[in-house]
């Protein structure tokens, strides 16, 4: 798979998805909202299926001593804790589990409000991926420093887990999956993970400006947009869903999408960093010594 | 001869990486950038290997390097 393939139908679908949103929700109302909601949630999975798929290819490339190696098993480790997460997510907006209500039995308590503790955990994962690339990159020894700007954006960042404090209420929205008073909770820990996320976001798309372009900035510029989409999801979430459940439902649907896609690219990209006929060789390289045992 | 190799590193590390990583290593080895030769290439290449590894990977790495050390060939 080339990047190339992927990049015209991830632009056209920026548009095309709120479009088809307004579309269907003036036509068919609140049900035609949460089903293509819903549809665009299913499309989402599938991205990040592949996207593991990608990233698993990546890792691959790194040797086990290699920086890079850890990074790319983190990331690795990060999409298949998310996926699991996703697959949870699947049974309870598609009405295969029942609904949890007070007084329900420990083991639908476990499986309804604990394991949604799963998306944290990949977040982890993802601060633990990208602590140690900003530790690759300050270990090379060449000029990569933060400016004052960035401490400024970085205060921004931490504004969205305030907000989404300050409108926590919003956050205890009726969805498909039903609602409970555990939610918020889970709420406010993945904003304020996810504000954590995004901090180191920055760092990395300041180190990625000081390179001057090239295909390595390209990679890493994707990780940063994922990894902000991821947190912006929440906040539009917040501020959305008091007034307008549907449209609130849906961009942070639409924010997942956006994520999913550059973890796709991200991976695509990395591959694509070498020369054609250099990775080629890499790439027959690591086929021999995998054969060799 | 230096340009040759920022030309040849630009897209993949971007310019001011490619730049700054072959300054680094030429002042690290005590060659002059600007004097470069052909002959010190390989030994260059070699050097650049682990910090070429933190992006490629060790295998990429190793490939790049020795597309450099061909660069005095001018196969690239």
């Amino acid at each position: 798979m080339r990047s190339r393939a992927v990049i015209a139908p991830f632009i056209v679908s920026l548009v095309a998805l709120p479009v088809t949103f307004t579309v269907v929700a003036s036509l068919y109302g609140q049900a035609g909202s949460d089903r293509a909601t819903l549809a665009l949630f299913g499309a989402t999975v599938l991205v990040e299926a592949i996207a593991l798929a990608q990233v698993v290819r990546v890792r691959r490339l790194f040797s086990p001593g290699d920086s890079g190696h850890l990074t790319w098993t983190l990331i690795t480790v990060f999409l298949v804790v998310r996926l699991v997460a996703e697959a949870r997510l699947a049974t309870l907006n598609f009405q295969l589990v029942p609904r949890y209500a007070e007084g329900s039995s420990g083991g639908l308590f476990f499986y309804i409000i604990v394991l949604r503790y799963l998306y944290t955990v990949s977040d982890v994962l993802f601060i633990g991926a990208l602590a140690n690339t900003i530790r690759a990159y300050k270990s090379t020894g060449l000029k990569f420093e933060l400016l004052a700007q960035d401490f400024f954006y970085m205060l921004l960042v931490w504004a969205m887990p305030a907000l989404t404090y300050l409108f926590h209420d919003n956050l205890m929205y009726s969805n498909t999956a039903g609602t409970d008073r555990y939610i918020v909770t889970f709420r406010l820990v993945t904003v304020s993970v996810g504000a954590l996320i995004a901090t180191l976001c920055l760092v990395v798309r300041r180190y990625v400006l000081q390179m001057g372009g090239g295909a390595v900035a390209r990679v890493w510029t994707m990780v940063v947009i994922a990894g902000i989409a991821r947190d912006a999801s929440f906040l539009a979430l917040a501020l959305l869903s008091g007034r307008w459940r549907a449209s609130a439902q849906f961009t942070e649907q639409y924010l997942l999408w956006v994520f999913s896609c550059c973890w796709l690219l991200t991976a695509l990209f990395q591959q694509e960093i070498l020369p054609r006929a250099s990775r080629e060789r890499v790439i027959r390289a690591a086929a021999e010594s995998k054969a060799m045992g | 001869m230096h340009k040759e190799i920022i030309k040849y590193l630009t897209p993949m590390l971007g310019e001011a990486t490619a730049a700054n990583l072959v300054k680094h290593y030429c002042v690290k080895m005590r060659l002059s950038v600007d004097d470069l030769t052909p002959g010190q290439l390989p030994e260059l290449a070699d050097a650049m290997r682990p910090m070429l590894a933190v992006w490629l990977g060790s295998p990429g790495a190793a490939r790049v390097a020795e597309e450099i050390a061909q660069l005095r060939k001018g196969a690239y």
